[in-house]
């Protein structure tokens, strides 16, 4: 029986990589001539940047963690207790002595916790990589209306964006085409992997509606048009989206009875939508917007995720009435109006809770800031939401809206051995991502944040400046 | 045309004869009668001063006599008083109005919005459509200046005659107009491009015009040896303004930049007044202490739309409060003291303006005070009041005579006459006839008929009870036409009738559909006739509006005659009641204001108390480190004592506060802000703008210092923004909130200025510099400029007294100015940067001019060149963790900050937006999560670091025994993620407490709903009391709404309940 151990320090040191970062720890080793190449390549084509982490191999053996409070989500949280995993599956979650396996690493993570990977639920990440830069930027394409589109297809693997979001544990993300009236489809990605197909696990989460504005804004505004203009702009687009929702179920209607019909790749993007397999996520942010989404989605029978939400307090009764989940994002923002009260962005998850209305929290940030997600999620809890809604909030209540109820969001046997090891709650901006397993398949948390700091922190060692 | 321009000393001898250009005349001369008088009137010769039953004569366009005992010379023409009230015409102190051309070319100014040198005498006189508006509204006179520029050109005051010829200036260099005016987008490159520009190229120009004064003044005592000065008529045209012999006018659009203009007139001695906003009482007690006039204009905010609770959500507290204390404001800045004249400039439809007044008068104006905003004090204003503004002896003949009162509603103005010329305003209908008649034909048809010829409208009653209403009601000059159906001769289509009123009766013919004629009279009714009351045919005055040259269409409705007619009439007086009733049922708004004006502004400014914190954990960020179980006591907005364990000093404090289980933290300080900071943060029209300063155009209402406040925001570094190479001076800030942007400074900060490298500043394409090369040259060739400027101003200043007597001095010069401070220590810069190349650039070129960059801003790569940085001694205030929004930031790391600080360099977290600035605690943890920094020294990061890179450290940044008490209380550790603000205080005032908070959200909540139903009120009328309800109450639709729906059941239940 061979078992392999593993120790993980609670802090590392300055500087020095995580366990995992095998480029880190590379790239110390390789000659000067090296580094500097690739510093030039970094410097010349950094709008371009690819990513120097490599993916992780399937998990080919068991692994035991160990010693460790589990975070379980959907469960009570486990003192001293164990997660094993193998085949990228989690297969046991316990207490106590963790069971001796055949082959299986063993990583001691006493003193240290495990949760589920944190998920970031509305996110362009992969699609962006400068956003100063647009030729770098492949999230709104041509046209109002393109429920075609995918966002998994033009997922560049190897943005650099990826693995500073993973180092700060999100593990998962739903990403979306953005833009028009209907942007496309959104995909549920795994943020590790050789190509965008390894990185997939739905590129048809749900199709993407930005609800158009349902109330004229203000009047007096020397450049916005009349409120007249406005109003008859508001009903132009609503219609838009109805027709094409009648066009798309005439369509497959026909086309279901007579596939000679000609093809329309628009309408049959929207097929799963309109079955009811998928989802439509509606960005969303007034009440008008919501309650006017909310009764469209009931009137055509359609499952429906408000995203945006801003003010979805606003709209709760309607929300609660059709269980419509909300993905809030970002809380970091200042109040619309000047009367309101300065922490209403804040709050804003705490109310929700309370009304029993089912939520999400997202970073709100451009996909180089995802890791501010679980700052959002603390401010929540800052401003009243319990701290385990908070947890749940960017885990399980988030899997469930990707989809991904079954297999993430939560340590449970059966699911997605996806998840992290850190020095405490992760919520906490000081808490440390020591380790991450996606799928079972141990994580390069490094990053290109990482590699600079060690790179010049190796400056002024030489320079002396610097003892260790 | 030109005007005539009018001596006063002319005016004053009033025998002397009217100056009338001897334009030939093409044909006969007209007779010009000048001697008039108005008879049996009552005037009011001053506000107070009233005389019943009085005359006034006139005599060549002057008032020879007023009284109620007078002569009334023979030859004089006679114009009846009686109901009439004569006052002083009015006089508008301040319009503003286009100029054609800008003068350009030779000794023009280089900017186009400075153009002193216009003067409104010179250009075309204000068109004869505005003036007749403004005689309809009582005007006589109106002080006329340019609107658009900075420096824009003398105003000149002017006659408000019919004829051209007539209009003539009583002064023709009246104020010299000064506005902020300036460009705001990216698109229009002429400077300046911010608020802040547009002060600084006043200053600029005022001092350009001192030095050219001096010039001048060298070469007139002695030309020998000197080249001339050069040809600069603008800063000539300034000559008198600077020297206080010619007063300005600053035209500022809100109350802020009243006390921006005040600050101007004080630097340079100007004898300065404002063009007001219409909201000076949202700061009133600053704008009243700048001692200045106001002419205020009666512009209302409209109502604003609140009928959706949606749209409603757009209104702000603050625009609600606004709309409804504008009336108050002329009579508050009156009460506080403020000299005050009226203006019809700025009013949407300058024809408001008498019912803008009535309101102004309804919110507790006096007449009084009204009358002489209107007269006296606009002729004080204008310097004309030997000649104007009152009903005196000698004065010119400029009258307003109005049946009643000017002040009662809907006023009716009679005449206006100026300079002794009658112009007529409105006049009654000479006839009216009103009241029931009797209408016979020769065709046998006698019918009563109810007849109002005021409203035009005439019904006939038949005998079956029905009405006929007569359309196309016409009376004019005693003649009354009219149409109406055939069913009083019992016949299908159309009659018409016409006559004529001789002897109370009308006497005309008709024409039946077929074309015969018949004849008609309208008699009035008789005693024999029935009760109806006789016909009211009378020469009285008819209410206002009423033209009897319009032809009136009323009843034009198709609907039916039969039944609508008694409920019209009915309507009619209950919408005069509802007018009535308008007029009684005002609801006084609420006297005391808060400040701010809106949502969480503060009755008090708050005061200091002394204060004793006791049980905390105390982060002092300076010698004391953390201490556990601690105590903090302030008096008088210092800290007076600092300890751990029992308090055992005594004394007596206002207030004690229990921390156990708080922590308490020096108040944080944002070292890159640009909250507060009105029209615009960049001057980005120029590459170098040293000359413009943040501290011209602090806003201190900025809901986001309130924001900031609440998130533990004690102080802000405020800046210019990063288009230029060389931006503006910066502001140093504490977040005094509901104080004056005085108050908000701190005074004996450093001064700071702004500068820029990299892709912000290169990215103008018609603009130096392109390239990081080119930043390096201009700023270089900035210094060097600034160091050749310092020797000039040295050599001259070393000249002996004698000598500099007959030496042209060096023009000063506000953006060298800055450079000079900066070269001698004085100024700090403060860089945007984010690439080592130009931050090591700026570290070379700074040290080879002999000065230390203050700080480095953002310097996201600062970590590439940290041994630099420190050793030159700069700090690196830089984002906790921004990276890949451009390219110049790909390489960001979030270990910037600790990199930084393990090497040497003072660094500290910034924010660059209002809405992080209230949240630094959590990015200083972000130094102990990359880099891992002790907590207690990454909470300097956002507290005593910042305040020694600003300088300010002497007074805060830590807590320590002498500095200000400016400290934040933390429900648990600041470096917590869940770490909340609960009270923010500076200098031993409270400033935010989460308490006051919701006490403070209450108000602004029942406010909002008390003023949405006053605006509801006042579109809608009042609404019907529950009492007595209109009709049953609606019985619930029996069936459900008829929306088309697939499936009645919610289908998502089990869509999302996996994990439940």
């Amino acid at each position: 029986m061979s078992i392999h151990h593993m120790t993980i320090g609670i802090h590392p040191l300055p500087g020095r990589a995580a366990p995992g970062c095998r480029l880190c720890a590379l790239l110390h080793e390789l000659p000067l001539v090296f580094v500097a190449a690739v510093a030039a390549l970094v410097a010349s084509t950094s709008a371009f940047a690819q990513s120097r982490q490599i993916p992780a191999p399937p998990q080919s053996r068991p692994i035991v963690v160990a010693g460790a409070t589990i975070h379980t989500i959907s469960g009570p949280t486990l003192a001293d207790g164990y997660v094993v995993f193998r085949e990228g599956r989690i297969t046991d979650v316990g207490q106590g002595d963790h069971p001796q396996i055949e082959n299986a690493t063993v990583i001691n993570a006493e003193g240290l916790h495990v949760y589920p990977g944190l998920i970031s639920a509305d996110t362009t990440l992969g699609l962006v990589e400068t956003q100063a830069v647009a030729v770098t930027i492949d999230h709104t394409e041509y046209g109002r209306v393109t429920p075609e589109v995918r966002a998994a297809v033009a997922i560049n693997p190897d943005s650099d964006l990826i693995p500073v979001a993973r180092a700060s544990g999100i593990l998962t993300a739903l990403v979306f085409p953005r833009g028009g009236l209907v942007s496309g489809r959104c995909s549920t990605i795994r943020l590790d992997g050789w190509t965008w197909e390894q990185m997939a696990i739905d590129a048809e989460a749900g199709l993407v509606i930005h609800w158009p504005r349902t109330e004229p804004t203000r009047r007096g505004r020397a450049d916005s048009p009349s409120e007249k203009e406005q109003r008859k702009q508001i009903k132009e687009n609503l219609e838009a989206i109805e027709r094409l929702f009648d066009d798309a179920a005439a369509y497959i209607q026909a086309r279901d009875a007579d596939p000679t019909q000609s093809t329309d790749l628009r309408f049959e993007a929207m097929r799963a939508v309109l079955g009811g397999e998928k989802p439509v996520f509606v960005r969303a942010s007034s009440p008008g917007q919501i309650e006017s989404a909310v009764a469209w989605s009931v009137r055509r029978n359609l499952r429906i995720v408000i995203v945006g939400g801003r003010e979805a307090d606003r709209a709760m009764p309607l929300l609660a009435k059709h269980n419509v989940p909300v993905v809030i994002t970002g809380l970091h923002r200042l109040p619309r109006q000047r009367h309101a009260p300065f922490d209403s962005p804040f709050t804003l998850p705490a109310k929700l809770h309370e009304a029993g209305i089912r939520f999400v929290i997202a970073s709100g940030s451009s996909p180089a800031h995802e890791r501010s997600l679980s700052q959002n999620a603390a401010t929540a809890v800052a401003f009243g939401l319990p701290r385990g809604a908070a947890l749940r909030a960017v885990t399980i209540e988030a899997a469930q809206v990707l989809g991904l109820g079954g297999s993430h969001g939560s340590i449970e046997e059966g699911k997605a051995a996806t998840l992290i090891i850190t020095t405490g709650d992760p919520l906490q901006i000081t808490t440390d991502i020591l380790v991450a397993f996606i799928d079972g398949r141990r994580i390069d948390l490094c990053n290109r944040h990482k590699t600079l700091y060690r790179k010049y922190r190796e400056k002024y060692r030489q320079l002396g400046l610097l003892s260790e | 045309m030109r005007w005539r321009i009018l001596s006063i000393f002319v005016v004053m001898t009033a025998a002397a004869p009217s100056l009338a250009q001897t334009a030939p005349v093409n044909g006969i001369r007209p007779a010009d009668l000048r001697t008039h008088a108005i008879i049996g009137a009552t005037v009011v010769i001053a506000p107070g001063q009233r005389i019943e039953n009085a005359s006034i004569v006139i005599r060549a366009g002057v008032i020879e006599a007023v009284g109620d005992d007078l002569d009334i010379p023979p030859e004089a023409r006679i114009w009846p008083g009686d109901g009439m009230t004569v006052y002083p015409g009015l006089i508008d102190a301040a319009l503003l109005v286009d100029v054609e051309k800008i003068p350009d070319g030779v000794g023009a100014h280089w900017n186009q919005r400075v153009h002193p040198q216009v003067q409104m005498v010179d250009q075309p006189a204000p068109d004869s459509s505005l003036r007749k508006d403004l005689r309809s509204l009582g005007f006589t006179a109106a002080a006329v200046y340019p609107s658009a520029g900075v420096l824009r050109g003398s105003g000149v005051v002017v006659a408000l005659a019919d004829e051209d010829e007539h209009v003539l200036a009583y002064r023709e260099r009246a104020a010299m107009a000064i506005g902020f005016d300036h460009g705001g987008s990216w698109d229009s490159a002429t400077y300046p491009g911010s608020l802040m520009g547009a002060i600084a190229l006043i200053r600029q120009t005022l001092y350009d015009a001192q030095w050219h004064a001096a010039c001048q003044r060298v070469w007139q005592a002695d030309p020998l040896g000197h080249e001339p000065p050069i040809r600069a008529d603008a800063l000539e045209a300034l000559s008198d303004v600077i020297r206080r012999s010619q007063p300005v006018l600053f035209d500022v659009t809100d109350e802020h930049n009243a006390q921006r203009a005040a600050r101007i007139a004080r630097e340079f001695d100007l004898d300065a007044m404002f063009l007001g906003s219409g909201v000076e009482f949202r700061r009133l007690e600053q704008i009243v202490a700048t001692g200045l006039p106001i002419i205020v204009p009666l512009k209302y905010p409209d109502r604003p739309e609140v009928s959706s609770p949606l749209q409603a959500d757009d209104v702000t507290l603050r625009e609600m409060m606004t709309w409804e204390q504008a009336p108050t404001n002329a009579r508050r800045l009156l009460d506080a003291g403020a000299m005050v004249a009226l203006t019809t400039h700025r009013l949407k439809k300058r024809s408001d303006f008498l019912s803008a007044l009535r309101k102004a008068i309804r919110y507790g104006l006096s007449e009084d005070d009204a009358l002489a905003a209107l007269t006296t004090t606009p002729a004080k204003l204008l310097g004309l009041n030997r000649i104007m503004g009152t009903i005196e002896e000698g004065k010119v003949a400029n009258l307003v005579v109005v049946e009643g009162s000017l002040f009662q509603r809907k006023p009716k103005i009679r005449d206006t006459w100026i300079n002794g010329r009658r112009h007529e305003v409105s006049k009654d209908p000479d006839l009216k006839l009103v009241g029931k008649a009797i209408l016979r034909t020769d065709r046998g048809v006698e019918a009563p008929v109810d007849i109002d010829t005021i409203k035009a409208k005439l019904t006939l009653h038949l005998p079956d009870g029905s009405k006929v209403k007569a359309k196309k009601v016409v009376f004019q000059h005693d003649r009354l036409s009219f149409v109406m159906d055939g069913r009083v001769f019992e016949i299908e289509g159309y009659v018409r009738l016409a006559g004529v009123l001789t002897e109370g009766t009308i006497v005309g013919a008709g024409v039946l559909p077929d074309g015969e004629q018949f004849a008609f009279t309208i008699a009035p009714s008789t005693e024999e006739d029935g009760d109806a009351e006789p016909i009211d045919e009378e020469a009285q005055p008819a209410p206002v509006g009423w033209d009897p040259n319009d032809q009136l269409d009323a009843d034009n409705d198709d609907e039916s005659e039969e039944t609508e007619d008694d409920q019209e009439g009915e309507g009619d007086e209950e919408e005069d009641e509802e007018d009535e009733e308008e007029e009684e049922a005002i609801e006084p708004p609420p006297e005391q204001l808060v400040h701010p004006l809106g949502a969480f502004g503060l009755t008090e400014h708050p005061q200091p108390r002394s204060i004793l914190i006791t049980n905390a954990t105390i982060w002092t960020c300076g010698s004391g480190g953390v201490i556990e179980n601690g105590w903090l006591a302030a008096v008088d907005g210092k800290i007076t004592a600092i300890g751990s364990g029992a308090f055992e000093l005594g004394g007596h404090y206002d207030q004690s506060i229990d921390g156990t289980g708080k922590h308490v933290t020096p108040g944080l300080i944002d070292c890159h802000s640009h909250t507060g900071v009105s029209g615009g943060i960049n001057e980005w029209t120029q590459a170098i703008t040293s000359e413009v300063r943040i501290g011209d155009v602090v806003n201190p209402d900025d809901i986001n210092w309130y924001r900031e406040l609440a998130g533990g925001l004690t102080a802000a570094n405020q800046l210019h923004g990063s288009a230029n190479p060389i931006g503006g001076q910066n502001s140093v800030v504490k977040l005094k909130w509901s104080g004056s942007a005085d108050d908000f400074r701190i005074h004996d900060a450093i001064g700071g200025i702004k500068f820029a490298l990299g892709e912000n500043v290169k990215r103008s394409k018609d603009r130096y510099p392109n390239t990081r090369m080119g930043v390096e040259a201009i700023i270089r060739d900035s210094f060097t400029a600034a160091r050749d400027y310092q020797a000039r101003w040295d050599r001259y200043r070393a000249m002996k007294e004698d000598d500099r007597t007959h030496t042209m001095p060096p023009a000063r010069d506000l953006e060298l100015d800055a450079l000079v401070e900066i070269l001698s220590g004085q100024r700090m810069v403060h860089c945007h940067s984010y690439r080592q190349d130009e931050i090591l650039m700026l570290i070379r070129l700074a040290e080879e001019f002999g000065f230390t960059i203050g700080t480095f801003q953002h310097v996201l790569e600062g970590y590439k060149v940290a041994e630099a940085i420190a050793a030159h001694g700069a700090g690196a205030s830089t984002f906790s963790d921004w990276w890949a929004y451009k390219v110049e930031v790909m390489d960001a790391i979030p270990y910037n900050g600790t990199l930084m600080h393990d090497v040497g360099v003072l660094v500290s977290f910034n924010s660059d937006s209002s809405e992080l600035a209230r949240r630094m605690n959590t990015e200083a943890a972000k130094a102990v999560r990359y880099g891992g920094l002790g907590e207690d020294e990454a909470l300097k990061f956002v507290t005593i670091n910042p305040a020694r890179q600003l300088r300010i450290d002497h007074r805060i940044g830590s807590l320590e025994v002498g500095k200000d008490a400016d400290f934040v209380i933390w429900s648990e550790s600041p470096l917590s993620s869940y770490a909340r603000c609960e009270q923010t205080w500076i200098e031993g005032a409270k400033y935010f407490d989460l308490d006051h908070d919701q006490a403070l959200r209450l108000w602004a909540e029942a406010e909002r709903q008390r003023l949405i139903q006053k605006i509801l009120k006042d579109a809608h009328g009042k609404p019907k009391p529950p009492q007595e309800p209109a009709t049953q109450p609606k019985t619930q639709p029996a069936t459900e709404p008829d929306i088309k729906r697939n499936d009645p059941d919610p289908p998502y239940s089990c869509c999302w309940s996996q994990d439940e």
